[in-house]
């Protein structure tokens, strides 16, 4: 082959090829996403972050957090909770169903179940089981609910309630998705660690509440300066080794503040069309501390 | 095809040698600064990972700034511009053209360089863009793309100029990635850096980006010189153009479309489309080693030297790494390995394996006749080649087999976290280090001995005490072509 020309084109062709496929399709696809009501909170989603929130976002992008936090949640699948609402009128009957839609309860806790409703029955089915469990209830004058609860390791580690969707990251600039976990995922920290001044005093040395951890140490975002006559009420709480010169406070800039700011908007809290989950009002927020030891 | 072939007289090669002789020495001797300093920030952010608290109080050299800083200088400083040295070369060589406008070319490359500069040094100010190999702030791509207008243009155009219209393999692969790369750029820090699109998309076109420059510019670069230097070096032709053609097509077209996993928040057409993509690609890498293989098959490596060793282990990693990239692509595998340290360990393997390795063997083999004058120490340059071919290989299995416990550590939810780190990757890590040292110390190595390379050349003619680039002889033949200048007929 020796025609300049055919290779020009061909290459062209090819260039156009991927351009279409890779940029403008998914521009075309994902281009007018908007806010969408969600009816579960009654308001749309997502917001905008504003305030000093959206300059951490800015202070999350400088340091690349991002070469070691992802923030995506993988969901491998999805499986149902069987949950009896109403046992209805014909307990007998609804009893011995409870007990050939579970084998492993005894008449006792059957009957229990079905005294005490709503009660679940089983966890985790696939689809179609679910499917035929809630024909098997149909005429018995019972009520099943099957709750969709999603599967995967990311969140049976507690890391979110459902796989993050594009949606998430409509307001996002940039979208920060990271390809690294050497650190923990965060697209749910703020749900998962509450706590500011912990945050704060990770940041500034992970390993004043994480023993372990491999994070770098950031004092670079706090001020190290003499205490006043009265102590300044933001100072960090430092004791042993990480506590500073006596005299001295260490008090987090307003670039730590934004960063705890932005973390603590990283939440999951409640599903999306595209990932659907069983959504109650009350949310766990509270940790017990071995999960907060090995989180980061 | 008989690459060594030559129509020319030596009056003509001297001519043409000499009009490219400061650009491509420049070029290189660029390239190999950034390689080091792409070695150096990736040893620190590789120390970091031991010990939190090493050199914590500066936000320039902050873990996650060091680590895009050492992969930008390394693309655009090392690759890149070793790349565009090294085709530069081949376009001339093949072609038997003479540089057009050495002097714009000249002033592209110093932009060029102050564009990584500035880049760079962006990156370390905390203006990054976020998104990987365009992690440059949009004034740095800017000053990137009008450097690459200078550079790129004026070796099409000289490729356009060509006496030797009929193509060789290498110059359909070096012409497509050189016209490539400006689209990509463009493109990429337009709708990423300066006019951001909304959400996801964001990544998609990030990914777009990135397989564009990995496995089309960078690869195509060094598939380009791999099909050039090895059979020049085993005195042979290649041993089938069409194959060679059947790659070029299909990288070219599925090539764009390869290395995005399945992840959940992208829409659910692309992970499987890129492996799919993934796959031809491994196929046509496949075809390429294969066509290689026929190529050098029974050449004695004694023969052959130093560079052929280089060439040799770069077209393995090459193959390695589509492959690896074909295999993790898998919905199965991709599991596993998302998210872990699998993906840098392919970096390494395509970046400092493939792409490094042919730069380097390159740089060895034609700097020097470039230059007129040979190595100083042909030690040192044993020396480079094992430094820097253990650190490599130490880092990439490390990483790959680091990533690959990482990620079965990561979809076991029973193991917690900080086991998957200490007890899963930490070991690992330590080994990459080592590696990274290494690489550090074959950087070092290299620019003593470009350096050493390109001040022989200079540095006398600055000096006056010869009056003209290169060593006596080809201080002679450039007179004698100048006289022969008046009475040449092309």
């Amino acid at each position: 082959m020796n025609q300049g020309p055919l290779l020009f084109l061909g290459v062209l062709c090819a260039m156009a090829a991927s351009w279409m496929g890779f940029v403008l399709m998914p521009q075309v696809q994902l281009g007018n996403q908007s806010t969408r009501l969600v009816k579960e909170i009654g308001r749309h989603y997502p917001a905008e972050r504003g305030g000093l929130a959206d300059k951490g976002h800015d202070v999350y992008r400088a340091a690349g957090c991002a070469t070691c936090h992802t923030q995506q949640i993988r969901q491998t699948g999805f499986n149902f909770d069987i949950v009896l609402t109403d046992a209805g009128d014909f307990t007998d009957l609804v009893t011995s169903l409870v007990q050939q839609v579970n084998s492993d309860l005894s008449d006792q806790e059957a009957a229990n179940i079905v005294a005490k409703a709503p009660r679940t029955i089983l966890e985790g089915v696939s689809k179609q089981s679910a499917d035929s469990i809630v024909r098997l209830f149909k005429d018995s004058g019972a009520k099943i609910a099957a709750n969709i609860r999603p599967t995967g390791p990311d969140i049976d580690r507690g890391w979110g309630p459902r796989q993050t969707v594009g949606l998430d990251y409509l307001f996002d600039q940039p979208v920060l998705l990271g390809n690294q976990r050497i650190g923990p995922d965060l697209a749910n920290v703020g749900s998962r660690l509450t706590d500011r001044q912990w945050h704060l005093l990770h940041l500034y040395h992970p390993h004043t509440v994480v023993q372990k951890s491999i994070m770098p140490a950031y004092p670079y975002l706090f001020e190290t300066r003499p205490a006043g006559d009265v102590p300044s009420p933001d100072a960090l709480p430092l004791e042993g080794d990480f506590a500073p010169e006596k005299g001295m406070e260490v008090v987090p800039t307003e670039e730590a503040n934004a960063l705890v700011d932005y973390l603590l908007s990283l939440r999951i809290t409640h599903p999306v069309f595209e990932a659907p989950y069983l959504f109650t009002q009350a949310e766990p927020t509270e940790n017990n501390n071995s999960e907060t030891e090995q989180a980061e | 095809m008989d690459v060594t072939q030559s129509s020319k007289s030596p009056s003509d090669w001297t001519e043409i040698d000499s009009s490219y002789r400061f650009p491509t020495l420049f070029l290189a001797s660029k390239a190999v600064g950034w390689l080091l300093l792409g070695s150096l920030f990736s040893l620190i952010a590789s120390i970091k990972m031991h010990s939190p608290g090493f050199l914590a109080n500066c936000p320039w050299i902050t873990y996650g700034v060091m680590v895009p800083a050492a992969l930008n200088a390394v693309v655009y400083g090392f690759a890149l511009q070793a790349g565009f040295a090294a085709l530069l070369w081949m376009t001339m060589r093949l072609g038997q053209v003479k540089l057009i406008a050495p002097g714009y070319f000249f002033i592209g490359s110093m932009l060029w360089n102050i564009g990584v500069l500035v880049g760079v040094l962006g990156i370390m100010a905390g203006h990054s863009s976020g998104h990987a190999y365009l992690d440059m702030p949009g004034y740095a791509s800017t000053i990137l793309f009008a450097a690459y207008s200078l550079i790129g243009g004026i070796t099409l155009v000289t490729f356009h100029k060509r006496q030797v219209r009929e193509l060789y393999p290498s110059q359909w692969f070096a012409f497509a990635a050189l016209y490539w790369f400006p689209w990509i750029l463009t493109a990429g820090s337009y709708l990423l850096v300066m006019s951001p699109v909304r959400g996801v998309t964001q990544a998609i076109i990030g990914g777009w980006y990135a397989s564009g420059l990995n496995v089309i510019v960078l690869g195509f670069i060094g598939i380009a010189l791999i099909q050039y230097l090895l059979p020049k070096l085993t005195k042979r032709d290649l041993h089938n153009g069409y194959l060679s053609m059947f790659a070029f097509w299909i990288i070219l077209f599925f090539g764009g479309f390869t290395g995005l996993l399945p992840g959940q928040s992208l829409p659910a057409w692309v992970g499987p489309l890129s492996a799919v993509c993934s796959v031809f690609v491994a196929f046509a890498w496949i075809v390429l080693a294969y066509n290689i293989y026929r190529t050098i098959e029974g050449a004695s490596t004694k023969s052959t030297g130093l560079g052929y060793k280089f060439i040799y282990f770069s077209a393995i990693a090459g193959l390695l790494s589509a492959l690896l990239t074909a295999w993790a692509s898998r919905a199965s595998i991709a599991e596993v390995v998302q998210f872990t340290l699998f993906l840098p360990g392919l970096k390494w393997l395509h970046l400092y394996g493939f792409v490094g390795m042919v730069l380097l063997g390159s740089i060895y083999l034609f700097l020097p006749k470039v230059a007129g004058t040979d190595w100083k120490s042909s030690g040192q340059w044993n020396a480079i080649f094992w430094t820097y071919t253990i650190g490599t290989s130490l880092v990439a299995i490390a990483f790959l087999v680091g990533g690959w416990k990482h990620g079965k550590g990561l979809i076991n939810p029973d193991t917690p976290f900080m086991d998957v780190l200490r007890g899963g990757i930490a070991p690992f890590i330590r080994m990459s280090t080592v590696g990274e040292l290494l690489v550090l110390i074959a950087a070092v190595l290299l620019c003593w001995n470009v350096s050493n390379l390109f001040c022989s050349t200079y540095c006398k003619c600055l000096f006056g005490s010869a009056g003209s680039p290169g060593n006596a002889s080809s201080a002679g033949e450039t007179k004698k072509s100048q006289s022969k200048k008046s009475s040449k007929k092309k």
